[in-house]
């Protein structure tokens, strides 16, 4: 267990507004938020959802796990939340999407996928293009999909650059697909051979950011910074 | 109230296709309404419907004038239509009664809960609209959209009024006159309308 003194972190920013970091469930503010958690799943794997809660309620987590998988709970212990820095007026329009969201996507037919957040939705209804497409989303363009939705966009998303490293990680997310007979998803992936990846990390540290959209380099830094944190969890 | 509608009988079935296409968008926005061969059904209500639009009602300068199409026959369940049924001749009253009948209370929860339980307004809303827009009933939408009094509504649901039809804003042209209101308001109000509606005009 954390001491009382290490459940809320504060990261210089070299800005007059410090962010907190929050690792404790019970610390989040009881006014209505919302922001994106993350925690590590392994040296080389983060994991990110958005983290809200409405007036009154209890804090919340919607994630998207895995191919299918959207999933909704009572926000636990073990990840790192940062609250987005947005008028609080804006918060339960996007709060009561996601749970829109959740309500009409529980059965799970989100998709896993390498698509760009904003390549998700009709430009004119704005529904879902998700579908049997093909088209999907990671856990952490999901997020960046979910808030662009509701037009907040905290990531300058045409400064992300493609690296070599996510060509890897884009294979080993296809293997994994066809390991779970989702063979279709797994060939429709494959012939997506390149493309910009948003880490979890990257989205949390955007989320961070005093200043929206946050370009790449601020992105990496502040997230960098979020993801030390787990260094001196236990 | 409950009332059945059908069609007058000098309409033949070729007819009754045509006006019931989903161009003419009769469904006067009810999500729930479902359409058959020869009636519009929603839940307790049958109701006929042309998409004729009289000379009159395009004079009036009402707001009811955006339903797409005129009721031609509303009549008490239990009763058919016929030229003998009391039929409501004036366009205008026609809208006016369908807005109450199956507007007015929507909105007037959607006031209510926008006072007492604001997440449950959005949440209703969101429901509303989305049904409406996933449908490319944008007619339907913007009628909707025009009805709604921001007066009624606390800021948070208002805004979310803004966001779930910002998609639709080119199909909507309720909307923009929407979005003055809103931003005078909160500039009444002494917010910052400029960062609150950052993204959504």
């Amino acid at each position: 267990m954390l001491a009382k003194t290490r459940m809320r972190f504060s990261l210089d920013l070299n800005s007059s507004t410090p962010l907190s970091v929050y690792t404790i469930v019970d610390t989040l503010p009881i006014e209505p938020f919302i922001g994106v958690g993350i925690k590590r799943i392994n040296s080389h794997q983060n994991h990110a959802g958005i983290v809200y809660r409405e007036d009154g309620g209890e804090a919340q987590f919607l994630d998207l796990r895995w191919h299918h998988q959207l999933h909704q709970g009572i926000a636990k212990n073990g990840y790192a939340f940062v609250l987005l820095n947005i008028h609080q007026l804006r918060i339960p329009a996007i709060v009561g999407y996601c749970r829109l969201l959740w309500e009409e996507n529980e059965n799970g037919c989100i998709p896993y996928g390498f698509k760009l957040p904003n390549e998700c939705f009709d430009s004119t209804t704005a529904k879902w293009l998700l579908g049997n497409s093909g088209l999907g989303l990671t856990c952490a363009t999901f997020i960046l999909a979910v808030l662009h939705a509701q037009r907040i966009t905290i990531a300058k998303l045409d400064d992300w650059p493609e690296r070599d490293a996510d060509n890897v990680w884009r294979q080993s997310i296809i293997s994994a697909l066809r390991d779970n007979n989702a063979q279709k998803q797994a060939n429709y992936l494959e012939s997506e051979n390149s493309g910009v990846r948003f880490r979890p990390e990257e989205v949390a540290g955007s989320a961070a950011s005093t200043i929206y959209p946050a370009n790449f380099q601020t992105a990496i830094s502040l997230g960098g910074k979020i993801l030390n944190i787990f260094d001196d969890m236990p | 109230m409950a009332f059945s509608g059908l069609l007058p009988s000098q309409y033949d079935q070729n007819t009754y296709t045509a006006l019931f296409s989903d161009e003419t968008d009769i469904s006067c926005g009810i999500p729930e309404a479902t359409i058959n061969s020869n009636c519009v059904q929603v839940p307790d209500y049958n109701i006929a419907l042309n998409n004729k639009v009289s000379e009159d009602s395009k004079e009036a300068e009402n707001k009811f004038f955006r339903w797409s199409g005129i009721v031609e026959a509303l009549t008490p369940i239990g009763s058919t239509f016929s030229d003998e049924s009391p039929i409501h001749t004036n366009t205008l009253s026609f809208m006016k009664g369908l807005y109450e009948i199956f507007e007015s209370p929507w909105l007037q929860n959607l006031y209510s809960l926008s006072n007492e339980n604001y997440p449950e307004a959005i949440n209703l809303l969101y429901k509303r609209f989305d049904g409406l827009l996933s449908k490319e009933k944008f007619n339907s939408c913007d009628s909707l959209l025009n009805q709604v009094n921001i007066n009624n509504l606390k800021p948070e649901v208002f805004i979310a009024l803004l966001a779930i039809t910002f998609a639709a804003k080119s199909k909507l042209p309720s909307r923009s006159a929407k979005v003055t209101d809103i931003r005078n308001k909160l500039a009444v109000a002494g917010e910052n309308a400029d960062e609150i509606l950052v993204g959504l005009e």
